[in-house]
């Protein structure tokens, strides 16, 4: 009995010290797995803070170059690289674990400025002249650009020196600050980084002739200038009117957002179709003039096989926009994909293609409806254009494209540039080998102001 | 210490010149004949899609339409056919799934790969092989359905409905399907801002961007609707008006976020605007 006591006690004992080390071993091995994947993105972490900072001090250089080049040849090589490593350092900041709030002044300064050195450099490869309001801006970026290298140059020396940075600490503050109804009060490196941000607080708008220069971001759509303001309940009989009053059940105004800088003012509506139960159709109306804006039939018509073909398709779009007053509007593009095919129609003006009168059009492929619209194109930029009459004639624009390729066809069009801006060109249908391309020549300065790769395939067609 | 110096200055010579020779001699290996190693999965196009749709129909896996296009469709069916036989269920058309599926593709060296031109199959009537003629689609003349490149493909564009379908999944598959626009929505206005990366997949793995990455659930696969939802956001249907931000109110209750501009209410979600 005792021996038996003994040895069970012994089993019982010998037991948990081998579960004991099994813990331990098992938790230290954790441990050791968990350090190394926090090494990992430490690490990773690091490689990102260094980058923005060896980026910022080598464009605050070369943007004080770009002041003392006496030519294009001498300034063409600095705005190649400020564009590069300022682009560079947009998407290192993206990688390093900020709130929105804290990075997105000094993300939006970077895209600015790589934008901006991209600008000048086809200005002077154009031999366009660099205004006194853009010498004033490069002034501005490179104090701006010396600051933030300053404040990186703090955050680098507070990640090198001492214990270094606790990412996965900060990363964890970041997240509870979303959360928090007050701000916490941040570690030392979060604190240096709200300062990188204080430096951009009062940056002021960037206007040049760019993507993301501000007046880009903040222009007016040209179809609802100086339009009446509509009802809720007006929008709601131009709702009824717009999907067929056959097929609405119910319609009720759900929002009406003010419109920020960059969007117009609209009203939401959503609607139930007749035998249906809840809201499936939504749709937003412009405020001013009453315009639908966008709409998509949310109603799930599930079947496996497509019943309508693609002609089918696109006569069911035509007969819409007409019925909807688009007259003279031409598709361009269509996207295929199982259920339903996008079609892209773009406005036609005496011949003449207008690009940014743009008109998408979503059509299910099962029943054959338009199950989806857009006019944000269309709205923001449709207007009875002022063409210009003397233009060179279309022999002399072919000589500035290539003679490496085939021209198969030449079209009249205005194309929207990346700047806000318009331009009418001709538009060079091309085959070089078996790719196709369609370059854009401006009727006016011979410019190439675009160039597009069609890619035709079971998908669709498509520029690209 | 001379003879010292005259040994490193050797070593650097000898260096110099082994590194010169590897220089030399790379253009001089023979290419190796690799094998295309073709797959087809989320995105691919082409005849051979056409192929392996028209076996998984002929088999009862699939009841899609046989129009070349690898969509959600086909992706489910390629999974239930590996289920089904022993392969690794992963919705990708590799090797071992096209051996069962009886589809032997003949090696070619890379090099004439791209020149080869596919085997042209009887066309099958899709909505693809209908391309419109240069009747309907003046004044640019889209080519006859003959000129169409009949070779396989991969559309860029698919992989990057996928990437915004897999962060609609992950943090907004409960809501409505507008609510899932809304989500693709917002990642398209991030990528058109200055204060956001630029591309598709800067903006969805921006640190600390979206929780769905955080949490994991940015990994499960996406649901169809989800899909659906990401394609027409991709399109450009912004059913948020360029709202960049969006929270649920009942967890998100910092101050920052109240300095936003609201846009819109969907669901559970408040869009924003800075």
């Amino acid at each position: 009995m005792k021996r038996g006591n003994i040895t069970l006690g012994g089993i019982y004992i010998s037991a948990v010290s081998v579960l004991l080390v099994a813990a331990l071993s098992f938790g230290a091995y954790q441990y050791r797995d968990k350090q190394k994947y926090k090494n990992l993105l430490e690490g990773s972490y690091e490689g990102n803070l260094y980058s923005v900072s060896g980026y910022m001090d080598d464009v605050g250089k070369l943007l004080s170059k770009v002041e003392v080049a006496a030519n294009t040849a001498q300034s063409v090589p600095l705005y190649a690289e400020i564009w590069k490593q300022a682009a560079a350092a947009h998407e290192n900041l993206a990688g390093l674990p900020y709130s929105q709030s804290i990075v997105m002044g000094s993300m939006k300064y970077l895209a600015q400025l790589s934008d901006f050195s991209k600008t000048m450099l086809l200005k002077s490869l154009y031999d366009e002249e660099i205004t006194a309001s853009e010498k004033e801006n490069l002034k501005r970026l490179q104090k701006y650009a010396v600051s933030f290298s300053k404040e990186m140059n703090v955050l680098i020396a507070q990640a090198s020196l001492g214990d270094g940075v606790d990412w996965a600490r900060l990363s964890a503050e970041e997240a509870a600050n979303n959360k928090a109804e007050e701000v916490i009060p941040p570690s030392s490196l979060l604190g240096s980084m709200q300062q990188v941000s204080q430096t951009f607080q009062h940056y002021p708008a960037l206007i040049y002739d760019g993507p993301f220069s501000d007046h880009v971001q903040k222009q007016k759509p040209v179809m609802t200038q100086g339009k009446a303001e509509i009802t809720r309940q007006e929008g709601i009989e131009i709702c009824r009117e717009f999907l067929g009053a056959d097929k609405v059940q119910s319609i009720t105004c759900l929002s009406e957002t003010p419109g920020g800088t960059n969007s117009l003012p609209v009203l939401g509506y959503e609607v139930v179709l007749v035998n249906e139960k809840s809201p499936n159709v939504f749709l937003d109306l412009s405020k001013y003039g009453g315009y639908p804006v966008w709409m998509l039939n949310t109603q799930n018509t599930e079947s496996d096989e497509s019943a309508i073909t693609f002609e089918q398709a696109l006569l069911s779009a035509d007969e819409f926009l007409t019925k909807h007053g688009f007259n003279g509007m031409k598709y361009r593009y269509y996207e295929l994909s199982e259920s339903s095919v996008v079609f892209n129609y773009a406005c036609m003006q005496n011949g003449v293609i207008m690009y940014p009168d743009l008109i998408k059009l979503k059509i299910s492929l099962i029943n054959g409806e338009v199950v989806g619209f857009d006019a944000r194109g269309y709205i923001n930029s449709h207007v009875d254009r002022k063409l210009p009459d003397t233009i060179m004639p279309p022999e002399e624009a072919q000589a500035y494209v290539s003679e490496a390729v085939d021209v198969n066809s030449i079209q009249k069009v205005v194309i929207p540039l990346s700047d806000g801006r318009e331009a009418f060109c001709y538009e060079f249908y091309v085959i070089k080998d078996t790719r196709k391309f369609l370059i854009y020549i401006n009727a006016l300065t011979g410019k190439q102001e675009n160039i597009f790769e069609l890619v035709i395939n079971e998908f669709g067609v498509l520029a690209e | 210490m001379a003879k010292k110096r005259l040994n490193s200055k050797l070593k650097k010579v000898i260096t110099f010149l082994f590194a010169l020779l590897v220089l030399i001699s790379v253009p001089s290996v023979p290419m190796p004949q690799v094998k295309a190693a073709q797959i087809y999965s989320w995105g691919s196009y082409g005849e051979t899609v056409k192929t392996i749709q028209t076996k998984l129909k002929r088999w009862g896996y699939y009841s899609g339409s046989v129009d070349g296009i690898f969509g959600y469709k086909t992706y489910e069916s390629v999974l239930y056919f590996q289920r089904s036989n022993g392969l690794k269920a992963d919705g990708i058309v590799g090797t071992k799934t096209l051996e069962a599926l009886g589809i032997y593709q003949t090696a070619v060296p890379l090099k004439t790969a791209a020149a080869t031109p596919a085997p042209s199959t009887a066309a099958v009537k899709t909505p693809a092989a209908a391309t419109p003629t240069p009747k309907t689609a003046e004044p640019v003349k889209t080519p006859e359905p003959t000129e169409t490149p009949q070779s396989d493909g991969q559309s860029s564009k698919e992989a990057d409905i996928w990437l915004i379908a897999k962060v609609i999944n992950g943090e907004s598959r409960g809501e409505s399907y507008l609510g899932q626009v809304a989500v693709g929505a917002v990642i398209m206005n991030r990528v058109k801002s200055p204060a956001f990366p630029n591309t598709i997949y800067g903006v969805i793995f921006q640190a600390g961007a979206f929780d769905a990455i955080r949490d994991g659930q940015f990994d499960l696969t996406p649901l169809e609707s989800c899909v659906n939802a990401a394609r027409d956001a991709y399109n450009g249907w912004d059913p948020v008006d360029g709202a960049v931000f969006y929270w649920n109110p009942n967890t998100a209750t910092s101050k920052w976020i109240q300095t936003l501009t609201v846009t819109k209410t969907i669901g559970n979600h408040v869009f924003a605007m800075n």
